[in-house]
């Protein structure tokens, strides 16, 4: 069926005008992608090959107009002669942005009681190749090196590079800041110097573009698959190094060379300035390329067609409905068959013609997988009269939305084109089903656990990089749909985390920062305790209260009403935590500190894996302002995304940093070993933990918990529906 | 960090791990432990290979797999063989829609097909989603010469399921006879060539003269590779 008779069948309405784009956009433009070449004229920015001492697409220290394979995350290490050290983790979040964040170390820069100590420095680069390659024209980038943060590699540039032969790359720029401070010539404006004192963690806006500029230019040579040659001329001065630190400039020229092990691992070395060799170390991760595509989990049973009416009388006459036993054996053994392939199924509807099945899905990562496993038992297992058939996903009790689904369009078009299917089926909200019988064996059900943990703390620029690790016992009890008691118990083995905790010096209330102090108990914590009730009060309307020991540093209430339909882009919620500082030991006992937290919140779904939340109120410090977060999912369950909180709290008041932000990962364990698991690893990373911007860490909260059977992710997901 | 602090630490991550990876009946807790266990398994085990020649695999004889298969299983069997991995094994049906049949293997990995045409595996790791193969189908099963398009599906590294379309030409070849499981099966021989592109793939069939494809030798997708289905009783 091509692309153009899809689009007859469409109608009018908004939702389905998104779900239109989604297929066509799907099959349409990914059947060009997979087989044909790039149509002549169609541009592509320039790909990097490998990168320079700052993790971004680059030469040595300059910069270059390319970029890393979109979606590639990478965790490149920069190791200079002298200890100097450049720790990056890049994201290329778009096919043209790249943006980075640093963890570097600078011997000799700061000076301790007359003694020279190595300065620690945070900070973020932004990179865009706004201008691809064309037949005459370079490709362009525009970036900002170091834009938030203390400033010690601050910059800016704008840079063009060409590909003279297909092996032989030349670049040309011009570079501000720091990188405009070898060969400069004075440009506009004036830059504020760098300010040891300040707090850092502001945009130095004021000083983008202005002050001096310089040129610098380079050349990349591929020599085969695996080596690349390097070799610039570099406008970047080492001002503070050469001044403070032992940092010889003899020459303006770095050399370097990268040998691309494997898709995984670049290794680099260098020769800087003609004084210092350095080394770099890059693990380089494609979310695009997971170890099993399409995942290891046992075979699905295949959908079973229904006899002829002739062969089947009784069946497809209906007469089975006024046998009172009838319903029961059904949902029992549906319930035993699913429960084999990791579905729970919560209760069950059934009439002569239509089944409504709600079912929990406890691993498949996308919803479509169990959604389909669900379809085809049914199949095996209903009388001949039902063809209709109902899967509504549900989680924490929660109907999330309703599948409808022909059972004749199931038979017909079983492991064909799943994209075909998803034309058939209708997506609708979950409207309350009373004729809905529980299935008795589903609740309640205990879960416990027993596994390692480890908590990382870093950046402390005493002891960058700390660790502790230990083990968890957790337990959740299911007492019924919606109402979840849970509890987890840790025992530290070892770890450094808690040494020497010290509190800050700021004058606002100390709801984050004492967090060493909490990590110095390691005795049989409690890390949460508590007892969460989940309702859905209306259409498209989820709820949520959650009481007791919240995490591991607050206690109390906490209270979450989400809307949210099936399609829709937006979501808003509104939440309100009232709650009471732990005490440090983390057993029943509170500290003096409480405070109510409250937000309005507003999700939003750009489309192409792009999400935007504003979440606006009150903060644990009693401090007022917003959040904004913005992530990239890919349809794999990858996620990666920034944010950054401001409040009224001033930033003397906040400290070094002036305001909270980070960065966070989330990868589906699925993604690496294959096996079915809702399982993912989850890390955020901020640059500093101070008081400002603080929120409760509540488990369960609605919107991810609402959002895995909604549209956006199940049309995302919906490839796996015959798997 | 002190050192002595490090290997404090490095022995009780490894001891944690180890230990603790899988206890309990909470797949979500456990998952990131058990995976870690079994990164270090596999590791473990491929240093243990280090140095020592590759074990030639016994490869099981067809006809042994065959005659066993026949002996517990009464319905429509096949004998599948990947190429790539040397896997062979019986499928017995589990399930027939139209032409299409659902077939499994001892080791619930699943192979679909549509009038003998490979339509589809499950539980392989790199799975052929789903296949049109009715175009082609026509002129093989006919034994006609001919042109026709084919078009294979496979989930991305996204979960998105990507369509590739070949152009295919078929030739045919001679009659063929061989002996397998103690009947003599006769056939006729069908080339077909498949272009996407720059690449290309070979299949081929024995066609029988009522249009059963009796042996096939079909390609899954770049990962799976060639699959042979050989039918045993039909």
């Amino acid at each position: 069926m091509a692309a153009g008779q899809r689009n007859k069948h469409k109608t009018g309405r908004a939702g389905k005008n998104r779900r239109t784009g989604r297929i066509i956009g799907a099959v349409g433009a990914l059947s060009l992608g997979i087989c044909g070449t790039v149509p002549a004229g169609n541009a592509d920015p320039l790909a990097n090959i490998s990168r320079n001492t700052y993790g971004m697409p680059g030469l040595i220290d300059m910069p270059t107009a390319e970029v890393r394979p979109d979606g590639e995350f990478a965790i490149p290490f920069t190791w200079i002669d002298g200890n100097t050290q450049r720790n990056n983790l890049t994201f290329q979040i778009s096919p043209r942005i790249t943006v980075a964040f640093r963890y570097s170390r600078v011997p000799d820069l700061l000076r301790k009681n007359g003694t020279p100590t190595a300065l620690y420095d945070r900070s973020f680069d932004v990179h865009w190749a706004f201008l691809d390659e064309g037949k005459y024209l370079p490709s362009m980038a525009i970036g900002l090196r170091d834009f938030i943060g203390t400033g010690v590699y601050s910059g800016e540039y704008v840079v063009a590079t060409k590909s003279v032969t297909p092996k032989l790359r030349a670049t040309a720029g011009i570079g501000w800041g720091r990188l405009g401070s070898f060969g400069s010539h004075s440009g506009w404006g004036t830059r504020p110097s760098y300010d040891y004192s300040s707090n850092g963690g502001n945009l130095n806006d004021n000083a983008w573009f202005k002050g001096d500029w310089a040129p610098f230019f380079g050349l990349s040579y591929q020599l085969n698959d695996k080596w690349t040659l390097k070799a610039e001329y570099s406008s970047d001065d080492y001002v503070k190094e050469r001044q403070l630190a032992d940092f010889d400039r003899r020459t303006p020229f770095n050399f370097a060379a990268n040998y691309h092990a494997n898709d995984y691992l670049d290794l680099q070395m260098f020769y800087l300035y003609g004084e210092k060799v350095g080394f770099q170390f890059s693990l380089n991760i494609d979310p695009k390329k997971p170890t099993f595509p399409s995942g290891t989990e046992a075979a699905p049973l295949p959908v079973k067609p229904r006899p002829s009416p002739s062969a089947d009388p009784e069946g497809w006459s209906g007469a089975w409905v006024s046998d009172p036993t009838a319903q029961p054996a059904i949902q029992q053994s549906l319930a035993a068959a699913l429960g084999k392939e990791g579905i729970i199924l919560e209760g069950m509807s059934l009439t002569k013609t239509t089944a409504n099945l709600r079912v929990r899905n406890t691993i498949y990562r996308a919803e479509p997988e169990a959604v389909g496993r669900a379809a085809r038992i049914a199949t095996r297992a209903l009388p001949s009269s039902v063809d209709t058939i109902v899967i509504t996903p549900v989680s924490q009790g929660m109907a999330l939305s309703s599948l409808t689904f022909r059972r004749s369009d199931l038979e017909q078009m079983a492991d064909t084109n799943s994209y075909d299917m998803l034309e058939r089926v209708k997506i609708t909200d979950a409207k309350p089903d009373p004729k809905a019988m529980p299935t008795l064996t589903a609740y309640p059900r205990f879960l416990w656990g027993l596994s390692p943990y480890t908590a990382v703390s870093l950046f402390d620029p005493n002891e960058p990089f700390k660790m502790d690790v230990g083990a968890e016992l957790s337990a959740r009890y299911e007492a019924a749909p919606g109402l979840v008691l849970s509890g987890s118990l840790r025992q530290k083995v070892a770890g450094n985390i808690g040494n020497n905790p010290e509190h800050l010096t700021t004058n606002t209330p100390h709801v984050r920062s004492d967090s060493a102090f909490y990590s110095s108990h390691g005795d049989l914590t409690i890390n949460s305790l508590q007892a969460a009730w989940y309702a859905k009060p209306g259409d498209n309307i989820y709820s949520r209260v959650t009481v007791g020991l919240l995490e591991r540093m607050y206690g109390g209430v906490s209270g979450e009403v989400l809307w949210k339909p099936v399609d829709s882009r937006l979501a808003l919620g509104l939440e309100t935590d009232w709650v009471k500082q732990r005490a440090y030991d983390q057993r029943f006992d509170f500290l003096d500190y409480s405070t109510v937290t409250g937000f309005a919140s507003a999700y939003y779904d750009f489309g192409k894996g792009y999400m935007g939340e504003l979440d606006v109120g009150r903060y644990l410090a009693r401090d007022w302002g917003a959040t904004f977060t913005f992530n990239r999912t890919f349809e794999n369950g990858w996620k990666v995304g920034a944010f950054a909180t401001l409040t009224d709290m001033s930033s003397t008041d906040f400290g070094e940093g002036s305001f909270d932000k980070g960065i966070m990962i989330s990868i589906p364990i699925t993604w690496a070993t294959g096996k079915p698991t809702l399982s993912s690893i989850n890390a955020t990373i901020r640059p500093l933990l101070r008081d400002g911007g603080a929120m409760v860490n509540v488990d369960g909260r609605l919107y991810d918990t609402v959002n895995t059977a909604h549209t956006g992710e199940l049309y995302d997901g919906w490839g796996r529906f015959w798997r | 960090m002190t050192i002595p602090m490090y290997r404090k630490l490095a022995l009780a991550t490894l001891v944690s791990l180890t230990v603790l990876a899988g206890c309990g009946n909470d797949d979500i807790t456990n998952a990131s432990g058990r995976y870690f266990l079994d990164l270090g398994k596999g590791i473990a085990g491929s240093v243990k290979q280090i140095g020592q020649k590759p074990v030639a695999r016994k490869q099981p004889d067809p006809e042994l797999v065959a005659s066993s298969a026949m002996k517990l299983n009464k319905g429509p069997l096949l004998l599948l063989s990947m190429e790539n991995t040397g896997y062979i094994a019986p499928l017995g049906m589990t399930g027939e829609t139209g032409g299409m049949r659902t077939w499994f293997t001892p080791h619930k990995l699943s192979v679909i097909t549509r009038n003998g045409m490979l339509a589809g595996t499950r539980g392989f790791a790199y799975d052929l989603m789903s296949a049109d193969t009715q175009a082609t189908e026509r002129l093989i099963r006919a034994r006609r010469a001919g042109s026709a398009s084919l078009i294979l599906r496979h989930l991305d590294g996204l979960g998105r399921e990507r369509p590739m379309i070949l152009t295919c030409q078929t030739r045919i070849g001679k009659e063929i006879s061989y002996p397998f499981i103690g009947k003599t099966w006769h056939g006729t021989a069908v080339a077909e060539r498949c272009e996407a592109n720059g690449m290309a793939i070979d299949n081929s069939f024995v066609v029988a003269s009522d249009g059963t494809i009796l042996l096939s030798r079909q390609w899954g997708g770049p990962q799976l590779g060639y699959i042979t289905l050989q039918m045993i009783r039909p």
